[in-house]
C-alpha cells in the first residue's frame, strides 16, 4: 500500500513538472528576429566595452544571427545548421572517451605488471605513449570489447548490498 | 641523471608538463584558428 502511494506521489509530480511549472517555448521562430534589429540587442551591444573580445562577436551576432525578446542570440537548428552542432559533439565525446581510454588502459597495463603501485605514482612513459595510441582508437576498442564481453562486468561480480 | 629521470616521470610533475603542453596547444590553436566559439564558422549565415 505505502509503496503503491509513493508510486502515485510520484507519478502525480512528474505530470506537474513536466506540463504545469515548465513555461511554455519563447524561441519559437515567430518571436525570433535578426539581431540587427533587435532593440534589446542594440541595447546590450551599446553598453558592452569597446574591445575586441566585445566587437567581434556582436558583429557577427547582428550580420549572421537570430535575436529572442531578451536581445541574446538563439540558434535554431535546421538540417544545414546540424552540422554545426554534430562536430563539436562528435569531437567533445571524441576527446572525452580518448581521456578515458587512455587511462584505463594505463591502469589495465599496470595491474597486471609486478609493481601496479609504483606505476600509479612514477608514470611508466613508454607504457603511457602506448595508452595514449590506443586511446586514439577508443571507439573501435569499445565497440571490440562491449562484442567480447571484456568492457561490462557479470552480473554476479556486482555486489549488491543485502536488503 | 637516473633520479632526475625518475622525478621527472612522478605523477605531479607528467601532469603539470600535460597541462603545459594542453594550455600551449589550445592558446595557438585560438591564435591561428580563432573565432571558433562564435557558431558561424562553418556557416557563415544560419
Amino acid at each position: 500500500m505505502r509503496k503503491l502511494l509513493i508510486r502515485l506521489l510520484v507519478t502525480i509530480a512528474v505530470i506537474i513538472i513536466g506540463f504545469g511549472v515548465v513555461p511554455p517555448a519563447q524561441a519559437a521562430s515567430g518571436i525570433l528576429t535578426p539581431c540587427s534589429e533587435s532593440s534589446a540587442f542594440q541595447q546590450r551591444k551599446s553598453s558592452a566595452p569597446d574591445n575586441y573580445y566585445f566587437n567581434k562577436p556582436y558583429e557577427a551576432y547582428s550580420a549572421f544571427e537570430v535575436c529572442g525578446e531578451d536581445g541574446l542570440p538563439h540558434l535554431p537548428i535546421t538540417l544545414g545548421t546540424a552540422v554545426d552542432v554534430a562536430i563539436p559533439f562528435v569531437l567533445f565525446h571524441y576527446v572525452a572517451g580518448f581521456i578515458g581510454w587512455s587511462a584505463r588502459s594505463y591502469l589495465i597495463a599496470a595491474n597486471k605488471s609486478s609493481n601496479p603501485e609504483e606505476k600509479e605514482i612514477f608514470i611508466d612513459l613508454p607504457l603511457m605513449i602506448a595508452s595514449i595510441i590506443q586511446g586514439l582508437l577508443w571507439p573501435l576498442l569499445a565497440l571490440k570489447e562491449l562484442t567480447t564481453g571484456e568492457l561490462t562486468a557479470k552480473a554476479n561480480e556486482v555486489y549488491v548490498s543485502p536488503r | 641523471m637516473q633520479h632526475l629521470a625518475k622525478y621527472l616521470t612522478s605523477a605531479p610533475v607528467i601532469a603539470t608538463i600535460t597541462m603545459f603542453i594542453l594550455a600551449g596547444a589550445l592558446i595557438e590553436l585560438n591564435r591561428f584558428f580563432p573565432g571558433l566559439q562564435y557558431g558561424t564558422y562553418f556557416h557563415a549565415v544560419p
